[in-house]
């Protein structure tokens, strides 16, 4: 097989989706395009990939053109980037100070020692909720330290991974990832992906809510879940390959200072919750813990619907049903996908079950209203 | 799911005989590509009374971030 040509393809409606083993990347293209490239991946050169267009009448100039246009198009498809978790071999586990805390989610015990306050806050306020008194039976432990400017997370004394200090959400997501595996017995071979989205559910299914950051999606999960809707993760979304179903992720909801006073209304105990403030972004946030977890909610359910969130308060609210093309376009950037071809297969298929939709939305119990319907369908 | 490995036997003849209709119109520089990020990451939020990490926190040699 041809290394360089894309390794699966999939359909959604009259596009296709190119997966490219070489640099795990994807790209929508119509069928003209995917036709002519199957071309220029068939011909040997410049010439004969000319003589095989100027057969249905496509002047050699135009096809010359294309040609170099492909060959830029697949250098750029096949190109990977350069990786900034990439370890130093063994690192040692340091003796760390005594700062613990100790997480139960659903039967699951889990220790933190971080090495300072500072990042202890860094990554375990949306655990708030879930923190216990119990000490025994501990299930994990994960030690967080830094060294050499990087952040160090070990896992039952098990070096894991070193990351930037200023990509820290690489390190939380990676606790994230640990996580999941624990409670779900599985490991990152076993995910398709892991969306930067937040997700609601009723008893039999899940709706993705997508957007980018500062669209409101955490906001409206909040909103969601004060009217009664479980919301089964925020801003971290598991989708496992052996059933293509999303998981619960037991975090708190993160939301911003600009909706306090909203939520205030909808959360009696809302300005109990603890505040986190960020200085130098000059943003506030608050964690609301689910009002469901391991123990009392299901664990998973099949998703076919995906939500692009956008709140703008001086529009109509609506819901329109967009091509599962766009929303590709901000659910792929936003979120790890699995490397492998067998997950990457599985994507595919995945993708071609669902219904996509965009929500604008600037009044609260529309929006309520809206997802509510959006079950029923 | 119309889904197939591009081993298979490719140049199809009626997808041929339309790129004289629509070749004027294919731009191939409108390919969108599509990365996904290289490892699970969550947003980053604040974090306490303390400004998230900067790059300037990275390359001075005391405080916090930079112990051992």
């Amino acid at each position: 097989m041809n290394p360089i040509a894309p390794s699966l393809i999939g359909q959604l409606n009259n596009n296709y989706v190119l997966w490219f083993k070489r640099s795990n990347q994807y790209v929508v293209v119509s069928e003209i395009i995917k036709d002519l490239l199957e071309v220029y991946l068939k011909t040997l050169n410049k010439s004969s990939f000319s003589e095989a267009l100027s057969k249905h009448g496509i002047p050699k100039e135009e096809a010359l053109s294309f040609y170099n246009e492909f060959r830029d198009f697949i250098d750029k498809a096949n190109a990977t980037v350069a990786d900034s978790t990439l370890s130093t071999p063994n690192p040692k586990l340091p003796v760390l100070s005594q700062n613990i805390k100790y997480y139960s989610f659903g039967g699951f015990l889990i220790r933190f020692n971080c090495e300072s306050l500072e990042i202890e806050k860094l990554v375990q306020p949306k655990w708030a909720h879930a923190e216990v008194n119990q000490t025994f039976n501990v299930n994990v432990t994960f030690h967080v330290f830094t060294k050499d400017h990087h952040l160090h997370l070990f896992r039952n004394n098990e070096f894991i991974g070193q990351y930037p200090i200023k990509e820290y959400h690489l390190l939380q997501g990676q606790i994230a990832l640990q996580l999941i595996n624990t409670f779900y017995t599985k490991t990152e071979a076993d995910w398709i992906a892991t969306f930067h989205a937040s997700t609601v559910c009723n008893d039999e299914e899940a709706i993705m809510l997508i957007g980018a950051s500062g669209n409101g999606k955490s906001t409206l999960s909040a909103v969601l879940m004060a009217s009664g809707i479980d919301v089964l993760a925020d801003d971290f979304t598991p989708l496992l390959a052996e059933n293509k179903e999303v998981y619960r992720f037991p975090s708190g909801i993160s939301v911003k200072e600009g909706a306090f006073s909203m939520l205030e209304d909808l959360y009696p105990d809302f300005k109990e919750y603890p505040l986190y403030k960020s200085t130098s972004k000059d943003v506030t946030i608050k964690y609301i813990p689910p009002i469901k977890d391991l123990k009392t909610g299901n664990s998973h359910f099949p998703c076919k619907k995906i939500v692009y969130v956008k709140y703008d308060p001086n529009a109509e609210s609506s819901l329109t049903k967009v091509g599962t093309e766009k929303i590709l376009e901000t659910l792929i950037p936003e979120s790890w996908l699995s490397p492998l071809a067998s997950n990457a297969e599985l994507f595919l298929e995945w993708l071609t079950e669902l219904q996509c939709y965009e929500l604008t939305y600037s009044d609260n119990t529309v929006a309520v209203s809206i997802i509510k319907e959006l079950f029923e369908r | 799911m119309d889904k197939k490995h591009t081993n298979d036997e490719i140049t199809r003849k009626e997808a041929l005989q339309r790129m004289g209709k629509y070749a004027a119109l294919t731009a191939v520089g409108t390919f969108l590509i599509l990365n996904p990020k290289t490892a699970q990451a969550e947003s980053p939020p604040p974090i306490g009374n303390k400004a998230a990490p900067t790059s300037n926190t990275l390359e001075t040699d005391s405080g916090i971030w930079n112990k051992k």
